[in-house]
């Protein structure tokens, strides 16, 4: 795995800067005229595989802006660093892109804890700083913070289209929520648990410890509780383990709903298991803008494959920054401003924060695994369901 | 490297290493000063890590040096001195209460450890306090008052120089009472300890209640060291604050710089910190491979450590030169 | 509570409890023939989860043949480290050699780390389907990890209790001074129990990747469940490991049923803590050990 090093971001910065040179599209511009955003990643550490993403989404916005021929004519420069999935080292690193490297302002790292921890360092300096996969909305009930905004939807809602779902089909009356003792999670299962009430359902949480692998004895409590369907509200890893008990197990509710089964890796992680399950996302590919289709297009051209849901938050914040800066100018308190009252289009929708700088213009989309695809299944374009899910072999 | 250091040189009263002594104060009030002195960000974040793993370094030494009982709940109690803080100021309370809560609590806490495992030999020793860590960690995550999973943060951003001030302040108190404990009779009696328990008991030493103390003094340095990083930190979560990672550096840095001396966990730390520097630009997910590997090292070949060993090879060369003027001004015989 | 559900608790207890046995059963030999802590054990149960998952997923290996490659991988491994560093401490302090392996598990996680990168792994290959038996229902993927452990420990047990090389360790445990003046070969014991102990957690390991998934810490957190039935069961007696790592599966198994995960694991420790003062040298161990 490579390590983006500062040199190459240079290098490919000045790259782009050549190219536009030759090809007539911008005026001669020295250094000083620079605009950098600084962004520490978790390169390498238990983040890695997604954070590479965000990577890539920074980078691809980045040259496309530069492309273009800048921010107010100015190019951009992202300088990166690796937080090795560390908060601590997350925090040191904002206080090293600020003081040393003098960024502009700070795109956001991978994970909520990162983000709370680089969140002290910018309060302090004074920076704007976006959240770009902080969907732990708490991060801003804690703590006054004045110059971070969540830029992802927020984890309270994690439920909210899987109960969509089960309120308008009807049928069923038991479900069970498990969710990890993170949290994201924990806020997502309080929501969900307060809405299935109100919608008349008998509903049970269910806590389990990260890291945890062995799900048997909350799949029998599950079994002993009746539930017709059940929403697993986190991570991935521990997701495919719950799946694989309970298909074991011989327990086959009529509605399952996990949040990251967008992911594509699930189809080859459950196989033919797994026709007929939900799972929320923040975006996806086959969303019908033309400010999509493009961002889509020009991903694949340069990486080869579709773009996950965090290059496309990733390439948001940019987006979002860009609005800010061709707005205000570069005065951190004026892009702060900025950012606390505007509604901002992007890739993921309509950016919006509220007074405590949580977001509420982004909402979650549902989608449904149905011949071996994940489809949109929200919203008015949205594919028929599958309903019930296909029994487990 | 656990073991004492050889018999033969004469103990050092206080007065000899009264200059020593007043140089570490001297560099501990200059670190203080940084953030008036117009130094970069960069250079005194370092100078803060540095003085965080040589205060957590000198509360290990301070047990587990001396002792030769290797303690892995270092980095839990330095964490439940930094909840305690964060709780008590959030809740009102003066910095010095807090602090003092932060002290306390990490003193009960590994009174709990002690007073259980202390009379058992070093590993049962060794492993209660790998299972406290894991324990605290559960516990921490579990319930309400200390904010479950996703921690606590401080509902007030404090300015940097404060926990900056007071880790220089407690780096430097750390380092100068664990090098004058070495020299008091105190000392004598701990490293007896280590040497031969049995034998210490023999004349009269009680080791389980020179153990405890030592272990509660250790425990509210690690504390006070928790609480003032908590300051700085300002938001708290348990899965990094009580992760054994912690307790690694807090054994590494000393074992590294040399045990049961107080130049030795500066050494340590300054090298880790280094390491971890250098290894941000060129490789930074192998910092925790190159500690192991150094840590590997130290224990299989310098086993009392870099400074000593430095101090070894310094020493040797000087008395080589020494030697070979001695035998020019005798003449060749 | 009926007598179904009971079962299918038992059950499910069971497998992870000879998992942990397979585990422990390593921890244990090793402390009681070398009287070393082997902080490393987890390192060796990642080397085999990694190693069955390249076998699946690049050469199309069923993952039950991972269990004998693991073995055999875990034990040329085991044997390169006995050789070149555990040797080289043998007669020093057990702290220091605690330290050891201490620092070779660090240097090990990081390795994988940067290897692997952080994520997990996993694969969907391997039995699939479910056994019924009197309404108990258990799959057979776990039936296979269930049977694998059984039969591995039980192989393990029968070379320590009645061959001739086990003699010798169980000698070497004894009293390794008597056992070196007997004419037993020390060193060469050593290694074969180092290599057969950390063999046994890489087939472990290759397990664990069929029914879990594959982190770099995936060893760690076995291995700390491990030091607590090697502890319980009594440092260096292998019966007792096995005995331990069963009960505390079933133990696991009721109370996160009756409770939740993490109280069971709080549970578990607080228990731990409990023997440690109790009985110090655990419920089956000699009383020269703690």
């Amino acid at each position: 795995m490579t390590v983006l090093s500062r040199r190459t971001f240079v290098a490919s910065g000045a790259a782009v800067l050549g190219a536009g040179l030759t090809g007539g599209l911008m005026r001669r511009v020295e250094a000083a005229e620079l605009i950098k955003l600084g962004a520490a990643l978790s390169l390498t550490g238990r983040f890695s595989d997604s954070a590479k993403y965000c990577q890539e989404g920074y980078v691809l916005w980045s040259e496309h802006v530069n492309a273009k021929g800048g921010i107010n004519g100015r190019p951009v420069q992202v300088v990166l660093y690796d937080d090795e999935s560390n908060p601590d080292t997350g925090r040191v690193l904002a206080e090293r892109l600020i003081d040393r490297d003098g960024v502009l302002a700070i795109l956001g790292p991978y994970s909520s804890p990162i983000t709370d921890a680089m969140a002290t360092a910018t309060e302090r300096a004074q920076v704007p700083m976006l959240g770009t996969i902080a969907s732990d909305s708490s991060i801003w009930d804690r703590r006054k913070l004045r110059w971070s905004f969540q830029a992802f939807p927020s984890s309270d809602v994690d439920h909210e289209g899987f109960l969509k779902i089960l309120g308008d089909k009807g049928g069923i009356k038991k479900l069970a929520i498990v969710y990890e003792e993170a949290p994201f999670s924990i806020a997502a299962k309080e929501w969900a648990v307060r809405k299935a009430k109100e919608m008349g359902l008998a509903v049970e949480a269910f806590g389990y410890n990260p890291g945890a692998q062995d799900f048997r004895s909350i799949i029998e409590r599950i079994v002993a509780f009746g539930a017709e369907a059940v929403s697993m509200g986190g991570y991935y890893q521990p997701s495919i383990a719950l799946t694989r008990q309970m298909i074991e197990r011989g327990y086959n509710p009529a509605a399952y709903h996990f949040i990251q089964a967008a992911d594509g890796v699930t189809k080859d992680a459950l196989g033919a298991n797994v026709e007929g399950i939900f799972g929320r996302s923040a975006w996806e590919s086959t969303i019908d803008t033309p400010a999509n289709k493009a961002f889509v297009q020009a991903y694949q051209a340069k990486f080869n494959r579709i773009p996950s849901y965090h290059s496309a938050a990733a390439y948001a914040c940019g987006q979002v920054f860009d609005a800010a800066i061709r707005a205000k100018g570069t005065d951190r308190k004026a892009i702060r401003d900025h950012l606390a009252t505007a509604t901002i289009p992007t890739v993921l929708g309509g950016f919006h924060a509220n007074a405590k700088g949580q977001q509420e213009g982004y909402r979650y989309v549902l989608i449904q695994w149905q011949g071996g695809s994940a489809k949109l299944v929200s919203g008015d374009s949205g594919t028929a369901l599958l309903w019930p899910k296909p029994k487990w072999k | 490297m656990i073991r004492e250091r050889p018999a033969t040189p004469v103990r050092r009263t206080v007065r000899s290493v009264r200059p020593g002594l007043l140089a570490a104060a001297a560099l501990a009030a200059l670190a203080a000063a940084m953030p008036w002195l117009g130094v970069s960000s960069y250079a005194r974040t370092l100078v803060y890590y540095t003085a965080y793993f040589l205060t957590l370094g000198q509360a290990w030494n301070l047990m587990s040096g001396l002792t030769g009982y290797v303690s892995f709940a270092h980095g839990a109690l330095a964490g439940i001195g930094a909840y305690a803080a964060v709780i008590a100021l959030n809740a009102e309370w003066p910095m010095a209460a807090a602090l003092g809560a932060a002290a306390a609590t990490a003193v009960l806490a590994s009174l709990v450890i002690g007073a259980t495992s202390l009379r058992l030999r070093g590993t049962a020793f060794t492993f209660a306090t790998l299972f406290f860590q894991e324990l605290v960690l559960l516990v921490v995550r579990k319930l309400r008052f200390t904010g479950g999973p996703g921690g606590i943060v401080l509902s007030e951003i404090l300015p940097v120089w404060l926990p900056h001030v007071m880790m220089m302040v407690l780096a430097g108190g750390a380092s100068i009472a664990v090098a004058l404990l070495c020299r008091s009779r105190v000392g004598v009696r701990i490293l007896a300890i280590k040497n031969d328990e049995v034998a210490a008991a023999a004349v009269g030493i009680d080791a389980t209640r020179l153990k405890l103390v030592l272990f509660c003094a250790s425990a509210g340095l690690a504390g006070l060291a928790g609480a003032a990083h908590g300051l700085f930190a300002a938001s708290l979560y348990p899965d990094v604050l009580f992760s054994v990672d912690v307790s690694l550096v807090a054994l590494a840095v000393p074992l590294i710089g040399g045990v049961a001396t107080a130049a030795g966990p500066l050494a340590g730390a300054v090298v880790y910190v280094g390491i971890r520097e250098v290894l941000q630009s060129i490789a930074p997910g192998l910092h925790v491979t190159i500690v192991g590997l150094l840590l590997l090292g130290v224990v299989m070949f310098m086993n009392e450590g870099v400074a000593v060993a430095i101090g070894r090879a310094a020493a040797r060369w000087r008395g080589h030169g020494g030697r070979q003027r001695a035998r020019a001004a005798a003449g060749d015989d | 509570m009926s007598l179904t559900l009971a079962c299918q608790l038992v059950m499910n207890g069971l497998v992870f409890g000879a998992l942990l046995g397979l585990v422990a059963l390593g921890l244990a030999l090793i402390f009681g023939v070398m009287r070393v802590v082997n902080f490393a054990h987890g390192e060796f149960i990642t080397l085999g989860a990694y190693a069955t998952f390249l076998l699946v997923t690049r050469l199309a290996v069923p993952p039950l043949t991972g269990v004998p490659v693991a073995l055999v991988l875990g034990a040329l491994a085991g044997w390169f480290i006995q050789r070149t560093v555990l040797s080289r401490v043998s007669g020093r302090p057990e702290l220091e050699v605690l330290m050891v392996t201490y620092a070779l598990s660090v240097v090990g996680l990081g390795l994988f780390s940067q290897g692997f990168g952080g994520d997990f792994r996993s694969y969907a290959e391997g039995p699939t389907g479910n056994l019924r038996l009197a309404g108990v229902v258990v799959g057979w993927r776990s039936l296979s990890v269930l049977i694998v452990c059984l039969v591995m420990g039980a192989l393990t047990l029968l070379l320590v209790q009645r061959s001739r090389t086990g003699l010798g360790l169980r000698a070497i445990a004894q009293n390794r001074d008597a056992s070196a003046a007997c004419g037993i070969n020390v060193p060469r014991s050593e290694q074969l129990a180092f290599s057969l102990a950390v063999g046994l957690a890489a087939a472990a390991g290759a397990l664990v990747s069929l029914i879990g998934t594959t982190t770099p810490t995936v060893g760690h957190e076995w291995v700390l469940d491990g030091f607590v039935v090697v502890v319980l069961g009594g440092m260096g007696s292998i019966t007792g490991a096995v005995v331990a790592s069963l009960a505390l599966g079933l133990i696991h198994s009721f109370a996160s049923y009756a409770l939740d995960d993490s109280w069971a694991r709080i549970l578990t420790y607080l228990l731990l803590y409990l023997a440690i003062l109790v009985r110090p040298h655990g419920l089956l161990g000699r009383r020269a050990e703690l």
